[in-house]
């Protein structure tokens, strides 16, 4: 232990001390509209003030204000806790921090490494998995024994293992919820250890601007030594990166390291997010995922994982073209996006065709689908995580010339007939030498691997493409695709390879989904086992029911399979017949 | 050529097979190449006939070719030179392979021996079966050189066969030989299929169109071969080439009726028991018959055990004389009857006779160039196009667009299997990014998206297209995409209108439409 760290704790204490007393006395902003806010300044920057009122915080662009007046020196009253209480959104932490007059740096303290040894999916293959392999990357404590990692290192992994900086020991931690769409994860230590309740960090919600430097902390290799490297803020967006992720990005020039995603973006000896690096193609992107996005996956979690972030389903249009805003018939003082086409559905989101979006919570569009707010620039979708209350978002769109208010819903998960499994294995039964399994958006992301397949499969006419975008048409609608060959068997002798043809009917039943087939299959009297599919070229497959059912069991040895089904699957293979 | 019924067509992408640069070699004087030029073999092939009759009526064919180019269909692809074979026929005509002359504006012969080259015209064409008839500028060549005769017989596996012709590497007339391989009914390009004899003669770029003869009688057309095996060449055989060219003395070729129903074999027990077949029945299943609509004579489940007098397998062949093994689709162009074709089958267990219509046309929703240029029209800085299979060829070689089609249910994805949905459906698209123009500012690129409407009313083809911007009083014009998450266009009608001539002007494009556009753009709007 670095005997400069008792002084230190004095130092701050007594710092803490003086913050408060002076706290109490309040400063004052006044705006360039006049108006006042009383509050406490956190901190500032040549761009932005962050003030606090009571349990808000406001940041408040430069620009936009008249003059500032201190009660007393820049300093908040509670130390910086690790995290706040699920109920209450906790949007900064503690920003003031005593410049350190010591060698120690406590981020060196919080940041971790994290190993994991995954074991993925075989979608292709979903009686089995795939090869285990080490992933590894990096971390930081939160305290409470949780520590906040990126999620594409821990996703399918089945062994974690959490490593202090320059310490031996491993300890093995429990993946708490994953968010694959934000790419955060939280885990939870399984044991005890001295790194349960770190001297923490204080982290900021505060956003750097676009040329500060940052510096990102984690391990980028084999070793147990933390690196710590400069990068540059080069552009901060709000949009969907890689099909996939979606939130506040603050994008990192150079690129760092694969090896340190998860691991804490510090900025003026604040943490300000996780950074995530990711590779896409052949080069590696990376970017930091902000505390408000951080904390918004934090403060979300709930017992049965992460439910989402709520998104309004909804694409909008820049109206920057001339012809547009006069066919419009926009004032030339009238801003806004427009509404791209309108889905009909009845859970569908308010909009009209033609309608011009002119505000989101609260804050004015211009004509590229950006707002302005705490200093940036950035696209309007960013204001739905910002301002959604009890499940909608409020809009102002303008109709047939008049300026109305929406309340839109804003919904973490929308399903889709090809669902998103998550962090989920696939379902699937077996029934002799035949594979049903469900189409996920994970199955089509392997698909899109293999060159061609695609577009084989689009010359088939199948509903793996055809109704890719789907909703479902009834609740619960699934596609059941065979994901495998037939197991070898005579059974199958003569029949074509049914690899990803999607059944349309087991025995003349329209499939509903998986469960439904075994069930199908469950309470069927018939001689015959009749499968029925709707792609082209799929040959429809007969079998002798009771030989399928006998040989199941001898097919399960002979190709090595553990399970008949999944658990959700036999559940249903093994309950009663419905009378 | 290929082995899988479900490969993706593309014939542009068949220049790796045969009738590529063989001048290139040619241009070179003897003996720098390295290469000496085979010598004739004095030594005839069976039958006594001196290698020289033969040699005089083969040439060689020199093509200038200008694809079209999908993605910029006012105009076409650089001129290629493109070389091949062909041999004499009757009625003073050479016949050659379609792909070897098909877009080419230029078109010249060499005979055997012969110091000069001969203009010729393309009569007709047709390349599904990949044959085409040319005609001479110069008719006196024939004087020369007489027609080739054809055997009327199919060879049989073994015969030994010679095949002449201008491969690559060198310049003059090369004959190579082999015996029969294989003879069997397989497809050629879509929708066409066709009886097709496996030789092992060496056949190589340029070959192509080239004659293979047993004895003094050609069997065949070399056409093809398949890349990575090796001594596996394709011949178009006789019975085809005269099927071909009684259709273009018909008076134009109008192509080769087929089936198009989903069949699958009966080779599994349990379907045979399930569908009630007695054991000493065999025939091949109808999975999904072509036609949905109940004035088809064919249904879900139907056996066809005969197809005119042959019985058919559980595999779906018949049996021909000597041996020969082909899948049922032969017997329809042989017994064919105004476009019906008798056929036996069992259904619910009663046999039953029903005539069958045929067509030469699968009637898909993309259609094939087969020859001609892709139809398009220009409006201000937009392109539209109307897209063909070819143009789903060349999407599915291009990787990125894949991945973006797909995620945004593009009907090049969604809609690639189907028929149209009501006649003279056609898919608009938009080939190319716009023109720059101050028209387009704030616009994201629209290119390879589909039109879905304009005006608001939902654009059937390209034609419909044309004919709603010409007929348009309203003061603009607005056009939406099929594809989810597009943008939706809004031009003024006038200055969109206006601006075209100076926007062709501006970016070398001769012609603001293709031919049929144009007509449609300048007829009358039809009276209300």
């Amino acid at each position: 232990m670095n005997p400069l760290i008792p002084a230190r704790r004095i130092v701050l204490v007594a710092g803490l001390l003086l913050g408060a007393a002076r706290g109490l006395l309040g400063d004052t902003i006044v705006l360039n509209d006049g108006t006042r806010l009383e509050g406490t300044v956190l901190a500032e920057t040549p761009q932005k003030i962050v003030l606090q009122q009571g349990a808000d915080v406001k940041v408040l662009a430069r620009g936009d204000v008249a003059s500032v007046s201190k009660g007393g020196e820049a300093a908040a009253a509670q130390p910086a806790a690790a995290q706040a209480s699920p109920r209450q959104p906790d949007r900064v932490k503690q920003a003031a921090y005593v410049p350190a007059n010591t060698q120690d740096d406590p981020v060196t303290n919080v940041v971790v490494k994290v190993s994991a040894t995954v074991v993925a999916p075989n979608f292709f293959r979903p009686w089995t998995r795939q090869q285990p392999h080490a992933r590894s990357g990096s971390g930081w404590l939160l305290g409470g024994s949780r520590v906040i990692t990126s999620a594409h290192l821990v996703l399918y992994a089945n062994q974690v293992l959490v490593q202090a900086n320059e310490s031996g020991d491993k300890i093995s931690a429990s993946v708490v919820a994953v968010a694959p769409d934000l790419d955060l994860a939280v885990l939870k230590l399984d044991e005890k250890s001295p790194m349960d309740n770190p001297a923490t960090v204080p982290s900021s919600a505060v956003l750097p601007d676009i040329k500060d430097s940052v510096s990102v902390y984690g391990f980028p290799d084999e070793g147990s030594n933390v690196s710590i490297s400069t990068a540059t803020v080069a552009r901060i967006d709000y949009g969907t990166y890689s099909h996939r992720y979606t939130g506040l990005h603050l994008w990192l020039h150079p690129s760092a390291n694969e090896g340190l995603s998860g691991g804490p973006v510090v900025y003026k000896n604040m943490i300000l997010g996780v950074a995530c690096c990711l590779k896409n193609g052949e080069a590696t992107s990376s970017f930091i995922i902000p505390c408000e996005e951080v904390n918004e996956f934090l403060n979300s979690i709930t017992p049965s994982g992460y439910p989402g972030k709520p998104v309004v389903f909804q694409g909008f249009q820049h109206i920057s073209n001339p012809a547009l805003r006069s066919f419009l018939k926009l004032d030339p003082a009238a801003h806004g996006m427009l509404v791209g086409e309108a889905e009909s559905a009845p859970d569908a989101v308010p909009f009209k065709d033609w309608d011009v979006v002119t505000q989101v919570g609260g804050e004015p569009v211009d004509d590229e689908g950006m707002v302005r707010v705490g200093g940036l620039r950035i696209g309007a979708t960013y204001m739905v995580q910002r301002s959604v209350k009890n499940g909608t978002v409020p809009y102002r769109v303008l109709r047939n010339g008049v300026e109305v208010p929406l309340e839109v819903p804003a919904v973490a998960n929308r399903p889709m007939v090809i669902r998103d499994l998550e962090t989920a294995p696939p379902p699937y039964f077996i029934l002799g030498p035949v594979v049903f399994s469900t189409a996920s958006r994970q199955l089509l992301s392997a698909v899109d691997t293999i060159p061609r397949l695609e577009s084989l499969l689009a010359y088939r006419g199948s509903p793996l493409v055809k109704r890719r975008l789907d909703r479902p048409s009834f609740p619960g609608e699934e596609l059941v695709v065979i994901s495998s060959p037939f197991f070898p068997h005579k059974l199958a002798e003569g029949y074509s390879d049914p690899s990803l043809c999607v059944v349309k009917a087991v025995n003349g039943i329209a499939v509903k989904n998986l469960l439904h087939v075994v069930q199908i299959l469950r309470d069927s009297k018939d001689e015959f086992v009749v499968i029925e599919f709707g792609d082209r070229y799929c040959e429809d497959v007969v079998f002798p029911r009771a030989a399928m059912v006998a040989a199941t069991e001898s097919i399960l040895n002979d190709n090595d399979v553990r399970s008949q089904g999944s658990g959700d699957a036999m559940a249903v293979w093994n309950a009663q017949p419905s009378r | 050529m290929g082995a899988k019924a479900m490969e993706p067509r593309n014939y542009f992408a068949r220049l790796f097979c045969i009738g590529a640069a063989a001048v290139a070699l040619s241009a070179l004087p003897r003996g720098l190449n390295g290469q000496q030029p085979a010598p004739a073999s004095a030594d005839p092939v069976g039958g006594g006939v001196p290698s020289d009759a033969i040699s005089n009526s083969v040439v060689q064919v020199f093509a200038t070719v200008r694809y079209p180019d999908l993605r910029r269909p006012w105009t076409k692809q650089s001129p290629q030179e493109v070389s091949g074979s062909g041999m004499v026929i009757e009625g003073k005509r050479i016949l050659t392979n379609a792909h070897v002359v098909l877009y080419s504006n230029r078109l010249q012969i060499q005979g055997h021996g012969a110091g000069d080259r001969i203009s010729a015209t393309v009569e007709s064409v047709a390349p599904g079966i990949d044959l085409a008839v040319l005609k001479l500028d110069d008719e006196t060549f024939f004087d020369a050189h007489p027609p080739l005769s054809r055997a009327d017989q199919l060879p049989r596996n073994k015969d030994p066969v010679v095949v002449y012709g201008y491969p690559t590497g060198g310049s003059s007339l090369s004959v190579t030989k082999g015996i029969v391989s294989r003879i069997e009914f397989a497809p050629y390009n879509f929708p066409v299929s066709g009886l097709r004899i496996q030789i092992d003669a060496a056949i190589n770029h340029g070959n192509s169109g080239g004659p293979a003869l047993v004895g003094d009688k050609v069997i065949g057309l070399a056409f093809s071969f398949l890349n990575g095996a090796q001594n596996i060449g394709y011949i178009i055989p006789t019975e085809e080439i005269n099927l071909f060219l009684k259709g273009v003395e018909k008076g134009g070729y109008k192509g080769k009726p087929g089936e198009f129903n989903q069949l699958q074999t009966l080779e599994n027990p349990a379907l045979r028991t399930y569908l009630k077949i007695p054991a000493t029945v065999h025939g091949i299943v109808i999975q999904t018959p072509q036609v949905l609509d109940p004035s088809y004579p064919l249904r879900k489940w139907d056996l066809i055990t005969a197809i005119g007098r042959a019985p058919v397998d559980d595999q779906g062949m018949i049996k021909l004389d000597g041996d020969l093994r082909v899948g049922l689709g032969y017997m329809i162009q042989k017994i064919a009857k105004d476009g019906k074709v008798p056929l036996r089958i069992l259904r619910g267990g009663r046999e039953l006779a029903v005539d069958v219509p045929v067509t030469a046309n699968y009637h898909g929703l993309f259609q094939e160039l087969d020859g001609s240029y892709p139809s398009y029209f220009i409006i201000g800085p937009i392109v539209f196009s109307q897209a063909t299979s070819q143009l789903l060829a060349a999407l599915d070689a291009s990787r990125t667009e894949d991945d973006l089609l797909v995620y945004r249910a593009s009907p090049f994805m969604t809609r690639r299997a189907d028929r149209p949905a009501f006649e003279g459906e056609g898919i608009v698209f938009v080939p190319s990014p716009f023109f720059p123009s101050p028209l387009s500012k704030g616009y994201a690129d629209p290119a390879m998206r589909v039109v879905a409407s304009v005006n608001g009313i939902r654009v059937r083809n390209l034609l419909h297209l044309v004919e709603i911007i010409r007929d348009a009083a309203d003061p603009f014009i607005q056009v939406t995409f099929a594809d989810k998450h597009s943008e939706r266009l809004v031009f003024p009608r006038a200055e969109m209108i206006a601006s075209t001539e100076k926007i062709l002007e501006d970016n070398g494009v001769r012609n603001q439409g293709s031919e049929d556009a144009m007509a449609a753009w300048r007829a009358k709007p039809a009276s209300k």
